[in-house]
């Protein structure tokens, strides 16, 4: 757990990683997020507090500039949950709306199901205030342009749940390739593979649909917007461009339990240059997990493993040698102190990290820090709500591609940001 | 069995760890730690930090007593000890010289003068301050630095409850912790530097740390023929294509020696290795078994 006490180790660890002038200009959050702790602190309220929403809760609750004095959800386990939490400090609601106008905020935090976010988000902005919102943005290409439109006419903060924008691994990996470490991206290829029915414990038939809502085509588009956003954010970030067109397949074939949303995925996302991204997400075996992997004529980059590997690598420790007869128990000899081994088979190399340091958060601490900071020095970055706009979009393509069994343009009429 | 294999960057090196039967998480701790500890050698030893502590030393003690505590007065309490123990031949006050044969053309008669000087006219170190006698004294740890690491590495590894693990710093300096979990040691083939293929020598590695000197051909692309270990003696470079390896218990030792021996060549050996009766040394010539 993130506790305060290990919070300024944890950001001045961050801050000296990232102590390098493209990084810095990438986060410009980091200025605000270094400098001193304001006199009045940033007053938010949580709308969505089941098991996402909570997990956000207690990083808040650990940033002295962040005082959460409200929070919301109209599901009662959760409500109470939060309310034995919080409640001494904090007032509760059913109905966001009531609280949007009773308390006096400056920033919101939406973790509701997806078919929500776009009312709330908007309704937030037009209020005045700030706003989070997890990923993805929304439901519909319709949806997304309007949050965006309300961000810009508000000229307030919206930050999408990309957490990965905000992980040191994957800004010093975006640093390397824009250096050429890997030489020009020539393709992608990400996955997200878990062996689990996706399914949360309903205590009553009647909340089926609003607890299991990834499950349903009404309030989700399944594996697309709660996983693959996050990986096609990735590729879009990487590649500094949004895919021209997707086609794809998708279907169930494993968990044929009524659920309308596909339990596995695979689709090709083509951007201009001719670089694709090769995609696939599935929930019936989990081997192979996750992964983004970046492809150059120079090398690779596995950004979740955090490792990356030359195509032509130097001649390897003779270390690696050794966890070889280590992992075949065998006793023999290893040369160190000269280029006398190289590996012949390329998956025994085991390449080199991207960084040192072993920060155990996937960037969704470095976000939430990023966001109250941003909010105290009413910083508005366009770029981290383009990314999550074109990141949405891109997985509702990839939704369209797989329903209709077409070819996916990247929606002509829709508002550039 | 499972096997912890991580690597990190420190001193400009890649450091190895191979940790059998060690569980990814007390792995993970283990390192973080090891990282910090070493984080915090580096600021006060490393000669290429401006603000490290030794740096200000090579500043300032010229003028003044410097007050040093901790690592770096270990640093320079070892590294007094041993000058007196290689007969001369590792000098860490010639840090202005050390692998910069370019300078000694220009510089020698400056050289000369200071390693006229007594050594412990040259250096003062006493109830933890250090004081410069002389403006040309520049400290350059050198093997010390590795060889502390390293030492302070294998605590940590034991103090957390591992009794087998194989540590690799860049290759050159590599400890074996325990035994091999198939074999009574660490079976380590000591490359031949610029071919592939031949082994010059093979050591074992059981509680003991092997370092590896020479001039490679990095080592020559770097510093040209002339080679980068000087002979405090002569002000000249060794020449020679060779490796000198040695196996100590102490890595500082090893670290120390493998340096000196190669400054103070085959004919002023002996009178080092009789101060150190437990220690093997390898004197490897690039000729071998091509």
């Amino acid at each position: 757990m993130y506790m305060r006490t290990d919070r300024r180790d944890f950001i001045k660890t961050f801050g000296m990683l990232a102590g390098s002038g493209l990084m810095v200009s990438g986060m410009p959050w980091m200025q605000d997020l270094m400098g001193q702790e304001s006199a009045r602190p940033v007053k938010l309220g949580i709308i969505g507090v089941g098991s996402r929403g909570l997990y956000l809760l207690n990083i808040l609750r650990t940033i002295p500039d962040a005082a959460i004095v409200a929070y919301c959800d109209n599901y009662e386990p959760h409500y109470e949950r939060t309310r034995e939490m919080i409640g001494a400090f904090a007032r509760g609601y059913y109905d966001y709306r009531v609280m949007l106008e009773k308390e006096e905020l400056d920033a919101v935090v939406i973790a509701t199901p997806l078919n929500e976010h776009s009312a709330i988000t908007i309704d937030a902005l037009n209020a005045g205030l700030h706003v989070f919102c997890e990923k993805a943005m929304a439901q519909t290409y319709g949806e997304c342009a309007a949050m965006v439109e309300a961000q810009r006419l508000n000229d307030r903060i919206l930050h999408i749940g990309h957490q990965r924008l905000f992980n040191i691994r994957y800004q010093q990996a975006l640093k390397d390739i824009k250096n050429g470490l890997i030489g020009p991206v020539t393709q992608i290829r990400a996955y997200w593979h878990r062996n689990n029915d996706w399914r949360r414990p309903v205590p009553s038939p009647e909340l089926e649909r609003k607890i299991n809502w990834r499950l349903y085509d009404a309030y989700s588009l399944g594996l697309m917007t709660e996983l693959a956003s996050h990986q096609v954010q990735v590729a879009n970030w990487i590649l500094n461009e949004r895919p021209e067109c997707v086609w794809g397949a998708g279907s169930i074939n494993h968990w044929k339990d009524g659920r309308e949303v596909y339990d596995n995925v695979n689709l090709v996302y083509k951007y201009p240059g001719g670089t694709h991204l090769v995609y696939d997400s599935m929930t019936s075996n989990k081997k192979y997990g996750l992964e983004e992997q970046i492809l150059g004529p120079l090398g690779t980059m596995e950004l979740e493993a955090g490792v990356r590997y030359e195509e032509f690598p130097k001649p390897a420790s003779g270390l690696l040698q050794l966890i070889n007869h280590l992992e075949h128990k065998v006793f023999d000899v290893v040369p160190i102190g000269g280029p006398s081994w190289v590996p012949d088979d390329p998956s025994e190399d085991r390449g080199e990290y991207i960084i040192d340091e072993v920060l155990e958060s996937d960037g969704s601490i470095m976000q939430m820090e990023a966001f109250v900071a941003n909010v105290r020095a009413g910083r508005v970055e366009k770029w981290i709500t383009r990314e999550g706009y074109h990141a949405s979009i891109a997985a509702i393509m990839g939704h369209e591609a797989m329903k209709r069994n077409e070819l996916v343009f990247w929606p002509e009429d829709l508002m550039i940001y | 069995m499972s096997i912890f294999y991580r690597q990190l960057k420190s001193m400009g090196t890649r450091l190895e760890f191979v940790i059998p039967a060690l569980e990814e998480s007390a792995g993970l701790t283990l390192i973080r730690a090891i990282k910090d500890a070493l984080d915090e050698l580096v600021s006060h030893i490393s000669c290429y930090d401006r603000d490290s502590v030794i740096s200000r030393i090579n500043r300032d003690a010229g003028d003044r007593e410097i007050e040093v505590t901790g690592h770096l007065y270990n640093l320079l309490a070892e590294g007094v000890r041993y000058h007196a123990l290689t007969s001369g031949y590792y000098d860490f006050t010639l840090g202005g010289w050390t692998s910069r044969p370019d300078l000694i053309k220009d510089t020698g008669t400056r050289f000369a003068a200071l390693t006229s000087i007594p050594f412990s006219e040259r250096i003062s170190l006493k109830d933890h301050a250090v004081r410069f006698q002389q403006r040309d004294v520049r400290i350059d740890p050198g093997g010390i630095g590795k060889g502390m690491a390293m030492k302070i590495i294998e605590k940590m590894v034991r103090d957390a409850g591992i009794s087998r693990a194989f540590i690799s710093f860049g290759g050159s300096c590599v400890t074996g912790i325990g035994q091999h979990p198939y074999g009574d040691e660490w079976k380590v083939g000591i490359p031949h530097p610029e071919k592939e293929g031949p082994i010059l020598a093979e050591v074992g590695l059981y509680d003991r740390t092997l370092s590896i000197s020479g001039n490679s051909k990095n080592n020559r692309r770097k510093f040209g023929d002339q080679g980068h270990i000087l002979n405090p003696h002569t002000g000249t470079f060794f020449v020679g294509q060779g490796l000198l390896a040695v196996v100590a218990e102490d890595p500082v030792c090893a670290e120390v020696l493998s340096t000196a021996l190669i400054a103070a060549g085959p004919e002023n050996e002996q009178q080092i290795l009789d101060h150190f009766p437990d220690i093997t040394v390898h004197r490897l010539s690039n000729e071998q078994k091509n």
